[in-house]
């Protein structure tokens, strides 16, 4: 008879021939058996069971590292440090943070980069080509020797009635506008100070001995218009006498100097 | 086996301690690889870290003793076998040499001969394995799952879908057969 859920052929057949054979064939299979102890006819067998269940050597071992990123990586497991062996330090989930933080910046600063240098050249190109407004126009013209205002353009410029261009001389401006006045009287501006101007100077001077005329020496900046003598007064007290010059020439300017259409200046002077 | 501290390792091991996971792994991996090189043995080591890639995503669902333990392990890894078999032989240009042993020990006589007179000389592992994977499959399976996987009949008749007086029957017939062969080895010598 057969129990169930095993067939006639799963009849238990043991091909052993004693009862204690298949007692020792059953601690054979568990493990509870040594081959010294086995059957004389079982003892080879034990022996290949024995050896079955021999330690791992080294290359049954090899792929520890290949489970251990498994075990890591795609459980995506909760770390908690080993106790029995030293933590490796988990680089790649605390690294891809930085990187991609890196990578952003590097590419924000290198766009802010090509912002700044279009900006700044565009603006340059446009102060060479003389197409900035009017008073960043004059400013280019001033620190980075543009070409100055076009009179076209300075006509064109929208202007109220009597009013000259650019801040009121009477506003609040009225100071700093009276200080680039003093300074350029004084020291001369940068036009004033350049060696072909200074030929020139030296050119006039000699045409006007030649011609007996007596021309007394000429101060870079003397001359021009004076606007708000009270302010500029104050501040001359303080300092030693001017000389007079005895320059006459030249229309008086609203500004120290006017430019003419090819954006030179016109030096009242000479 | 781990014995009493399976509990804890086990426990340890599904809260990411990775020295748990090793001495998991330390204690199943030999035994998994030996019951692979009996049944596949072309794609053993291959289909073993599978199988614990696979163990490892379900970690911590798992509940049971180290019996249920081994028992998922080595259930994971035949499911493994099963499957790259059936990716074989769909494969319309399979040649014959390129399907895993399982099928191939169906045929008599593909087996090397001198795998008993190996196993005499030299009597490590290896050869071990080798006399055993001459023996027919399923004596061979079961002798494997009972001998070195740890597993008790119940479990090794659940893991094969066969019943315990079956498994109880392949291997004592496994082992005669087995001793069979080394007792004709020894003649033969």
């Amino acid at each position: 008879m057969t129990d169930h859920g095993v067939s006639d052929s799963d009849m238990p057949n043991f091909p052993w021939q004693t009862r204690p054979e298949v007692r020792a064939v059953d601690a054979l299979l568990s493990g509870t058996y040594k081959p010294e102890e086995a059957l004389a006819g079982l003892r080879p067998v034990a022996e290949v069971l024995v050896a079955l269940q021999a330690p791992a050597d080294r290359r049954e071992v090899a792929r520890w590292a290949e489970s251990l990123i498994a075990y890591r990586e795609v459980a995506g497991m909760p770390r908690r440090p080993s106790r029995s062996r030293p933590r490796r330090p988990s680089r790649s989930r605390p690294r891809r943070p930085r990187l991609i933080a890196a990578t952003v910046g590097a590419r924000l600063a290198a766009a802010a980069g090509v912002v700044v240098v279009a900006v700044l050249g565009s603006g340059i190109a446009a102060a060479y080509t003389g197409s900035l407004p009017v008073a960043l126009q004059k400013i280019a013209h001033v620190t980075i020797a543009a070409p100055g205002v076009r009179e076209s353009r300075a006509a064109s410029a929208p202007k109220g009635a009597g009013h000259p261009e650019g801040p009121s001389a009477s506003g609040s401006a009225a100071y700093g506008l009276c200080n680039a006045y003093q300074h350029a009287e004084e020291h001369g501006n940068a036009s004033q100070r350049a060696v072909a101007f200074r030929n020139l100077v030296d050119a006039a001077r000699r045409t006007a001995l030649r011609s007996s005329i007596t021309v007394p020496p000429i101060r870079p900046g003397a001359g021009q218009t004076r606007p708000h003598r009270r302010h500029i007064r104050h501040k001359a007290a303080s300092r030693p006498p001017r000389r007079q010059t005895g320059m006459t020439a030249g229309p008086a300017t609203e500004t120290p100097m006017a430019s003419n259409r090819d954006g030179r200046h016109d030096h009242p002077e000479l | 086996m781990i014995g009493e501290d399976f509990a804890a390792v086990l426990t340890a091991a599904q809260h990411g301690d990775e020295a748990a996971f090793g001495v998991l792994w330390h204690d199943g991996q030999p035994a998994l690889l030996r019951y692979l090189r009996v049944i596949a043995p072309d794609v053993a080591e291959d289909i073993a870290s599978e199988t614990w890639t696979q163990v490892v995503r379900g970690l911590t669902r798992f509940r049971g003793n180290e019996q249920n333990w081994r028992a998922w392990l080595f259930t994971t890894a035949r499911r493994r076998v099963i499957d790259q078999t059936r990716q074989l032989m769909r494969r319309p240009a399979t040649s014959l040499e390129a399907l895993p042993d399982l099928v191939l020990t169906e045929l008599p006589g593909l087996r090397s001969p001198d795998a008993a007179d190996l196993a005499l000389e030299n009597l490590d592992t290896r050869a071990a394995i080798a006399v055993i994977a001459c023996l027919p499959p399923l004596q061979a399976e079961v002798i494997m799952l009972r001998v070195v996987a740890g597993l008790d009949t119940e479990m090794v008749a659940r893991l094969l879908g066969r019943s315990p007086g079956a498994i109880r029957v392949a291997a004592h017939r496994g082992l005669r057969r087995l001793a069979g062969v080394l007792a004709e080895a020894r003649v033969t010598q």
